[in-house]
């Protein structure tokens, strides 16, 4: 239940007096070197909510940059012990990658009332009347949440009273002085394009490992300046010539965020990509139905030019490792081929009925 | 959502012709209130360098994470090397310190909750606490007041402003300094 702003104002001057706080945080920082990290999560009842009838419940969850859970842990103040509850996480990281703690806020009831006359089942005392306003807890996103609830003291049946989570992302230090210029890449064919509908089917994923370096949170670039030749390409083509890359820039050692394909693919430590090769669908099937008829040949298809750089953590400006390897792409009547650096998808049917 | 309601509360006796004054009135709080945030941010800090030195201690190597946590929490606060062991010294003394009181606060507790018949409540018995209660509540957040000027004492006091800094960015207790009944409110 949301409490309209205009009741609270006209809420009783006695009850302001009665306010009580639960404090929920979240927080996750690193070593120097960007090896280890630390992820605290807590829950801090007041003065007038650590009176006993409340036990402090915290979780606490970290997630790396591909979501897998890398450390957690709950604890509860049994016995209002503490007045807190605390979970203090510690675990190795990637230099360059980001992690993400979430934090879990509750208080437990802890003392039991008589039920009303003719009721049945298990009351709890609440005394905050924390229920009152966490009906409905809000996210708020941040690391910090501060829950605020007045009484008057109530019962309720229910026993755990959640406060809203806490979220706190940090990034693991990056080593400019580890990080080298590789001599190379190797190229492997992944799998047909899965998360982005406009290449599913048409595109190619492609994962690149690099040679003669690691260097996990630096990025890797695609250079737009070299024009291909595209021969799907027709006068008054409804699309233009793909004759050149899009310019993506891609984190090495993990997914990049908002690549659709990177979250499919998740590149190991020293990878990047996915490098998604190909014309999208509608185009594929338009060269496929719209050449023939007007009288040019199949298969046709492009070939541009890929040069890539790197740039290091603290580095401004990129640095070229390769001398430019060939995206292909060749569409048939029946479906695709896409290559990168000479390693080809297996031809792959698209077909414009 | 419950931002705006510490907000609105505080802004009870104030009519919304006063908006603009009433925001100035909730930053006012928050600088007088400093010992209610500090308290309960020292306290946090303080719990969570001994978890970490803890940790650290069982830690089966200094490769592993956990014995990174101490050179973390060091980091974190932006102190120098050389600080770190008074930290921690004054960390441990804090934890001595403050265990015999809650010790008693929950002993208190204890015996208000062993008058209740059966462990349980009902409508005819008084439910509100013992003031004594919270008056060790607040005996702890002076211990935990002192140790934070014994620590502030014993660095230089821009170390101390970045150190407190980043203990509330860490401990996300900013907020809390908003809320009119923070740290012992009337009840």
């Amino acid at each position: 239940m949301k409490i309209p702003s205009l009741i609270l104002l006209l809420i009783p001057g006695s009850i302001y007096a009665q306010s009580q706080t639960a404090n929920g945080s979240s927080s996750i920082s690193f070593n120097a070197s960007g090896t280890a990290g630390a992820a605290d999560c807590e829950t801090d009842l007041d003065a007038n909510t650590d009176t006993g009838y409340y036990a402090a419940h915290v979780g606490c969850i970290v997630y790396d940059v591909n979501s897998n859970k890398v450390a957690s842990g709950v604890f509860t103040d049994e016995g209002d012990r503490n007045g807190s509850a605390a979970v203090a996480l510690s675990f190795t990281t990637t230099p360059g990658f980001t992690y993400t703690v979430h934090g879990s806020h509750s208080a437990l009831l802890t003392t039991p009332y008589d039920a009303p006359p003719g009721a049945y089942g298990n009351y709890y005392y609440d005394y905050a009347n924390f229920f009152h306003y966490t009906e409905d807890p809000t996210i708020d996103n941040s690391n910090e949440y501060t829950f605020f609830g007045p009484g008057p003291q109530e019962t309720s049946q229910k026993q755990t009273v959640l406060f809203a989570p806490t979220t706190a992302v940090g990034r693991a230090p990056a080593s400019a002085a580890s990080c080298k210029v590789p001599t190379g890449e190797t190229t492997t064919y992944v799998r047909q394009a899965l998360a982005n509908a406009n290449y599913n089917p048409s595109g190619a994923d492609f994962l690149q490992t690099l040679v003669g370096a690691v260097d996990n949170g630096a990025t890797v670039k695609e250079d737009t300046n070299a024009q291909g030749h595209d021969t799907c390409h027709f006068y008054n083509s409804t699309y233009p010539a793909l004759e050149f890359v899009s310019g993506t820039t891609w984190t090495i050692g993990g997914s990049t965020p908002n690549q659709p394909e990177s979250q499919v693919v998740n590149p190991g430590s020293g990878q990047w990509g996915a490098d998604t090769v190909g014309y999208p669908n509608n185009e594929v099937r338009y060269y496929q139905q719209q050449r023939p008829a007007g009288g040019y040949s199949l298969p046709c298809g492009t070939t541009v030019p890929q040069q890539m750089s790197i740039t290091c953590p603290g580095q401004s400006s990129p640095t070229a490792y390769t001398s430019g390897q060939q995206l292909t792409i060749t569409v048939d009547s029946t479906g695709v081929t896409d290559c990168r650096a000479g390693v080809c998808s297996p031809h792959t049917a698209v077909t414009h009925n | 959502m419950f931002r705006f309601l510490v907000l609105h509360l505080l802004l009870f006796p104030l009519s919304l012709a006063n908006w603009a004054s009433a925001q100035s009135s909730v930053q006012r709080e928050v600088s007088s209130n400093t010992d209610a945030v500090d308290a309960r941010t020292f306290a946090l800090l303080f719990r969570r360098e001994n978890a970490y030195l803890k940790q650290a201690k069982e830690a089966e190597s200094q490769e592993t994470p956990e014995a990174q946590l101490p050179f973390i929490m060091t980091l974190r606060l932006g102190l120098k090397e050389e600080q770190r062991s008074n930290f921690e010294q004054l960390t441990q003394a804090w934890e001595a310190d403050v265990a015999p009181v809650r010790a008693e606060m929950n002993a208190t507790i204890s015996r208000f909750h062993a008058t209740f018949p059966s462990g349980k409540l009902n409508a005819d018995i008084n439910a509100t606490p013992p003031e004594s209660i919270r008056e060790l509540r607040r005996e702890i957040d002076a211990i935990t007041l002192q140790y934070r000027d014994r620590l502030r004492n014993a660095v230089i006091e821009t170390d101390y402003q970045t150190l407190r800094d980043a203990a509330l960015v860490s401990t996300g207790v900013r907020l809390t300094a908003v809320s009119p009944a923070a740290n012992g409110g009337a009840q």
